[in-house]
């Protein structure tokens, strides 16, 4: 019955998540490695529980149920590329994880202080 | 085969150019408007301190409030029509760098979406909007064109009670989002699509909007300019009633079948035409005079349907929105954390996160007037906005007294609502001409406050004999005349070449719903978004008129009255009496216009 219920909401955040994902593709898009970086949140397993499912060595990966996102090839966001990533963190929470970005290089985290986002969206 | 509508005998009809700029005539307008203002002054100033009737200060003082309150809107209207300052054309964008700072990054053309937003309407009708948005030019092959129908009803065929919007997409080869609920109404179906779709630009149009070929190759081009978020284009209802023949009317209504009295009638009556845009629907005043004279202030807002924008620009509104939300729900806990008990650090994470959790991004506000409000909000955040002068799209007006009374109910609760909650005037950001515009719009939806004391003052002159002044005097006319006068010639040369009859008409005849909307708003209610019907519907319409019949009538009991009155050599002020004479007249020919848009149908009924 748990596995059920956990496997419909699994299923409606899947949708959402991959719309998301569509979203910062579109926004983030601009940079060079688009393919790579999109492949990378995918191969995240989002959707799994953290801990039972290989750990993408390239990409975000799960700990202790913190996702770490690495940003060392995101140079440029823009408005809608964030709006991306808090749907991104909000789709997490519900599922009861957080979220790390690293790597984030300056520019992008003056983008992200710019709008406000610095004490929602942890960035290193 | 398509399905026969009401307007399709229209769909030749051309729309009409804009009014050319001319910097001489705003020059004047600008001389006029100041001379208007200093006579209004002059005026306001003599009948405050000198025209009140110490016997009838009750009398008085409303009407002399009510001048005052509206010649505010005289002087609103004078900065908002100041000047004219049209943005400059330019070719239609091609590749994303041209209307974005890339940073260094690759370039790419720019993608374009055009949603079609939809609840109730015929599905054949939005078929018709599909079709010509499948129409539309673009210059360059390479941009990719999306058109998607934004379906708020759910018709996707779940129910067979409901046609199908789902099948006319597909049949059509377009995209179809729907959502399982209606949280945000317009703005919340908007919100979903732009969810779901990454045009850099999206065109926003309504289930009944029809774009023409051109409407982005005329309108992306302003966006090379970088903070320009929107540009909208003028609505123009192709389906106005046109004039009707008098002996046509006649005729129709008596149901004359005499050869000899149509002849009568035609002769009579034949050469005089009535009726033409009964419901007092052409925009062009709106759209060609009120927001194209914005772009001056940069305060031209959205209008909705036939408007085109950055989704930069509304995803940044929608992350400042959601940041400043989850700020001020963190300074509420904190405040509740000193105020109250202890609450643990675990739980204020807990809370926090549940903020983030509960707490929408929404790019455009969900509001019965979002699109008004929207474009407040990304004014104040420094974006620019477009008012196109062209017409680029039509649409369908209201056909009747009911639509027509909820459409414009809604706007002006919408508009009130945001007078009350978040009112232009303190919103930070704003420059005080954008301030005063927003205003400038607000305002005018508190008319019938004085628009009511305006009516029922020759009424109570009728009735009372009592003058609101001391006297009908050559004082009187001497501050009253050339300030009227000079207001005319104001308002003629900020509207020039257009006609402000029937809106000046619908001003004054429109006091009973604006009022209502006001009462209602003041009450606290909450607005609702009405979709405005797309058909007519000629049933009901009485039960909105009452008032003015009431008005009316008691005008002409109360002329009746005095008439008598003057007869029998009882009457104790005859100057009065030919001035509200004349008043009421205005009175009735205004209040009229309603109380026959309620009773009006189409001649001929062909459809």
């Amino acid at each position: 019955m748990e596995t059920k219920s956990r496997d419909g909401l699994n299923k409606s955040s899947e949708d959402k998540i991959n719309t998301y994902i569509k979203s910062i593709n579109a926004s983030i898009g601009l940079q060079e490695k688009k393919e790579i970086v999109s492949k990378k949140i995918r191969s995240n397993e989002l959707f799994q529980s953290g801990g039972e499912n290989p750990i993408d060595e390239l990409s975000g990966v799960c700990i202790d149920g913190i996702h770490y996102y690495d940003f060392k090839n995101i140079h440029f966001i823009n408005n809608t590329g964030m709006a991306g990533l808090i749907d991104l963190l909000k789709c997490l929470l519900q599922k009861g994880e957080k979220i790390q970005f690293v790597n984030v290089n300056e520019k992008v985290k003056n983008k992200i202080k710019s709008m406000g986002l610095e004490n929602i969206l942890n960035c290193s | 085969m398509l399905k026969q509508f009401y307007f399709d005998k229209f769909e030749d009809r051309k729309p009409y150019s804009a009014i050319p700029d001319n910097k001489y005539r705003s020059l004047l307008f600008q001389f006029t408007g100041i001379v208007t203002i200093g006579l209004g002054i002059a005026y306001l100033n003599w009948r405050w301190r000198f025209s009140l009737n110490p016997a009838a200060l009750w009398f008085s003082i409303p009407l002399v409030l009510a001048e005052t309150l509206s010649f505010f809107s005289t002087v609103m209207v004078v900065i908002n029509f100041w000047s004219n300052k049209d943005a400059e054309k330019t070719p239609p964008v091609h590749y994303l760098s041209e209307i974005e700072d890339l940073q260094g990054m690759p370039d790419r053309p720019i993608k374009i979406d055009v949603f079609i937003a939809s609840y109730n309407e015929d599905v054949e009708l939005v078929r018709l909007s599909i079709i010509d948005a499948k129409n539309l030019n673009y210059p360059f092959p390479d941009v990719e064109i999306k058109i998607y129908v934004l379906d708020d009803g759910r018709r996707d065929g779940r129910d067979p009670a409901k046609e199908n919007m789902k099948k006319v997409a597909e049949e059509e080869q377009v995209n179809y989002l729907i959502r399982e609920h209606n949280q945000g109404y317009k703005a919340g179906n908007l919100k979903n699509a732009m969810e779901k779709t990454n045009g850099d630009l999206f065109a926003i149009l309504d289930a009944d909007t029809r774009a023409f070929p051109d409407f982005l190759v005329h309108t992306t081009g302003y966006f090379k300019k970088q903070k320009v978020a929107w540009v909208q284009t003028p609505q123009w209802f192709y389906d106005i009633t046109d004039a009707e023949k008098l002996s046509s009317i006649i005729n129709s209504k008596l149901k004359l079948t005499n050869k000899k009295l149509i002849r009568l009638s035609d002769f009579l009556f034949g050469k005089i035409e009535v009726n033409e845009d009964i419901f007092g629907n052409e925009p062009r005043l709106f759209y060609d005079v009120i927001l194209r004279k914005r772009n001056f202030h940069n305060a031209a807002f959205c209008c909705g349907a036939g408007s085109i924008h950055r989704r930069e620009a509304v995803m940044s509104l929608a992350v400042k929105g959601f940041v400043e939300e989850i700020k001020k729900l963190e300074f509420d806990l904190i405040k509740k954390k000193s105020d109250q008990l202890k609450i643990h650090p675990d739980s204020f994470g807990d809370l926090k996160n549940s903020f983030l959790l509960h707490q929408e991004l929404i790019p455009f506000k969900f509001h019965a007037s979002e699109d008004i409000y929207t474009s407040m909000m990304m004014h104040a955040d420094k974006w620019e906005s477009v008012h196109h002068p062209d017409v680029e799209c039509k649409m369908l007006s209201t056909q009747d007294v009911d639509s027509w009374i909820k459409q414009h109910q809604r706007y002006a609760e919408g508009s009130l609502d945001i007078a009350f909650k978040d009112n232009p005037l303190f919103i930070k950001g704003l420059t005080w001409r954008q301030k005063l515009c927003y205003f400038n719009t607000i305002w005018s939806y508190f008319a019938p406050l004085w628009i009511l004391v305006f009516l029922f003052c020759p009424i109570v002159f009728f009735f009372s004999l009592t003058l609101p002044v001391k006297a009908y005097s050559f004082d009187f006319f001497k501050y009253f005349l050339p300030f009227q006068i000079m207001n005319t010639i104001t308002i003629t040369l900020g509207c020039w070449g257009i006609s402000t009859k029937r809106g000046d008409q619908y001003y004054i005849s429109s006091f009973w719903f604006m009022l209502m909307a006001l009462y209602s708003i003041a009450r606290g209610k909450k607005v609702k978004f009405n979709v405005t019907p797309k058909d007519r519907n000629f049933s009901k319409s009485t039960e909105h008129i009452l008032p003015h019949v009431i008005i009316i009538g008691l005008s002409l009991l109360g002329v009746a009255y005095n008439v008598v009155l003057l007869m029998i050599g009882h009457h104790p002020a005859a100057s009065g009496f030919a001035a509200n004479a004349f008043w009421c007249i205005f009175n009735i020919i205004s209040l009229s216009v309603i109380i026959r848009a309620a009773y009006w149908k189409p001649v001929e009924t062909n459809y």
